[in-house]
């Protein structure tokens, strides 16, 4: 029994990261209807980021971590300018954005095995991620709270954003329709940097935390994210909050307890084994609403 | 660069451009639709397992590819057929990753995670005279009411189905025509690497495959496969470059193409492209133009 448990928590933490992500890939899309596939690479390089800064000027992880979040936001801005705008202007639909993305992710992939090689490489916060502490026959690391707590309050600020604020307000016009939202108003380009930012730093934390919990980082840790990031967006319902926070815990859980009761190979088995059970069932997601939209 | 290197890299620009192609289908109706990926998935490892039991020539398992990537496709679409757009790729590419997690977990017929070897090969004049006959099966599809009723419902689907088009018939059919091609391009895919496994028609195959599509062009059937053969041939033009740099430039260019030449690179953007140019550097030379929009 203490195992599950012991389990349950490991699944939760991971879970609070996977949420993250698809959080923060879910905004993107349901403000924007972009798919962006160089989401990962806002983790992958807060990473390397973080621990370039650390082999270099020997400051410690929290610092580091502000300084590669506010990177990260800086691409975010820059991947919107770069790739999304121009499309924007243009009203080029879902291919557009979705192809320059891919553009960007495979040059960015190339830099950043340019810059730490393809091996893995460790990620510390000096000592604080092997802090402990007992909870009944559990073993439970400091640092999974911190990961659930992230996951919980950034949820929670995210809805207060979209809901209960003016500028929230403003996102989702921009979201449901940018003309009508501009005759309101509205700065869109204002919008839909803030959005870029807010997705990209989203990302971001998610990636450190996910560096932190396995305790290494390496080019592909993003991608990795985003690949399961994109199950729980689908299986919460792509823009959901409850839904991504929801998919993100439960796929964590699933694919620890796979891993432990079904073998190491079912890791992914089981995650993709709900998203294929989901998306012919019931494609919009645990929330979500299926749109009719245009390719 | 040797001459081996470019008829390698001819060999898999043919077999890209193959599943390109199957891209291109679905979306000259409309559709986005990653689904090329894992019907060739299918149809690759089932040429390799029957190839292995039975020493079938190389045509009979070319048409059992097609026969099942058609029978594949369609029960694709008849599973995600209320799925619109951004979800039907979405849930198309979510079908890629589960057939990676399913060819990992039959080892039996797929070798598992360590692949298995493929018994037939596929020389470079068998995948090009497979390419020849799709492609004279699109040139000729091309000017068809089917291919019009492709074009009405990309345009406008309501008003389509206003003429009395039907939408989701005739987006059944594109995914059938693309199944056909994925189920083919699967095969010659496994004929050409002689061993293929779960990364084989992974993600990684997905990115190879669409920006070849889009690249290329998709408003004309030439277009995937000059897309692919340009994007096959970027390691070769670049062979003083370090891989990773290759990379680098590799998704620039898509960047850049999909800026200035959106409709790719058999299209008319290079017109317009140029007349663009031209009105920034000498407003006053440009030529009254009216613009017919697509």
């Amino acid at each position: 029994m203490d195992l599950f448990l012991q389990l349950c928590v490991n699944g939760l933490s991971m879970g609070a990261v996977y949420a993250l992500f698809a959080l923060g890939f879910g905004l993107l899309f349901a403000t924007t209807s972009v798919l962006n596939f160089a989401h990962g690479m806002f983790a992958t390089f807060a990473c390397i980021v973080a621990y370039a800064t650390m082999q270099a000027t020997g400051v410690p992880f929290i610092v580091a971590a502000v300084g590669a979040i506010a990177v990260a936001a800086a691409m975010g801005l820059a991947l919107d300018a770069v790739a999304f705008a121009p499309l924007r202007r243009r009203n080029a639909g879902l291919l557009g954005p979705l192809m320059t993305s891919v553009g960007v992710w495979i040059a960015l992939l190339a830099v950043a095995e340019m810059a730490i090689g393809q091996d893995a490489r460790p990620l510390s916060a000096g000592g604080f991620e092997s802090t402990r502490f007992a909870l009944g026959g559990v073993s439970v690391r400091w640092l999974d709270v911190v990961a659930v707590a992230s996951c919980a309050v950034i949820a929670v600020l995210l809805h207060l954003l979209l809901r209960r604020s003016r500028v929230g307000l403003a996102i989702r016009a921009v979201g449901w329709n940018e003309r009508s939202a501009l005759v309101a108003g509205v700065s869109s380009r204002r919008i839909f940097a803030l959005i870029a930012v807010l997705s990209a730093v989203i990302a971001a934390i998610a990636g450190l935390l996910d560096g932190l919990l396995t305790g290494a980082i390496s080019p592909q840790l993003g991608d990795e994210l985003l690949i399961v990031g994109f199950a729980v967006a689908i299986v919460g319902g792509v823009g959901d909050i409850r839904g991504s926070v929801i998919a993100g815990f439960a796929i964590g859980l699933i694919e620890v307890l796979s891993v432990q009761y079904l073998g190491a190979e079912f890791r992914n088995a089981a995650t993709f084994g709900l998203l294929l059970i989901f998306l012919v069932l019931r494609p919009s997601g645990i929330f979500g609403r299926a749109e009719k939209v245009r390719a | 660069m040797s001459w081996s290197f470019w008829q390698s890299t001819f060999d898999f620009a043919l077999v890209y451009g193959l599943f390109a192609l199957a891209v291109y289908v679905n979306l000259a109706a409309g559709l986005l639709s990653f689904a090329a990926v894992p019907v060739g998935a299918l149809t690759g490892f089932l040429a390799a397992q029957l190839a292995e039991i039975f020493a079938l020539p190389l045509a009979v398992l070319i048409l059992i590819g097609a026969a099942v990537g058609v029978a594949a496709s369609v029960v694709i679409h008849l599973l995600l057929i209320r799925l619109e757009s951004h979800y039907l790729a979405m849930a198309t590419l979510a079908l890629v990753l589960v057939g990676q997690v399913l060819i990992l977990n039959l080892p039996d017929i797929t070798g598992g995670v360590r692949g298995r070897t493929v018994d037939f090969a596929v020389e470079t004049w068998q995948s090009l005279l497979v390419v020849i006959i799709i492609a004279l099966i699109l040139a000729r599809l091309r000017g068809s009411a089917l291919w019009l009723s492709f074009n009405a419902i990309r345009a406008d689907a309501d008003v389509a189905a206003s003429l009395g088009i039907r939408r989701v018939r005739a987006q059944r059919i594109s995914f059938a025509l693309a199944g056909a091609i994925a189920g083919i391009a699967g095969v010659l895919l496994a004929g050409a690497l002689q061993f293929i496994g779960p990364e084989t028609y992974g993600v990684h195959l997905v990115f190879v495959v669409l920006p070849a599509a889009v690249l290329g062009g998709t408003y004309h059937w030439l277009g995937p496969l000059v897309g692919a053969l340009l994007l096959q041939s970027i390691p070769g033009l670049f062979e003083t470059v370090t891989p990773l740099f290759v990379q680098v430039i590799n998704g620039v260019v898509i960047l850049l193409i999909v800026l200035f030449l959106p409709g790719g690179v058999v299209s008319d953007d290079w017109e317009k492209l140029y007349r663009r140019l031209l009105a920034r550097i000498k407003p006053e030379d440009t030529p009254a133009q009216s613009e017919v929009t697509r």
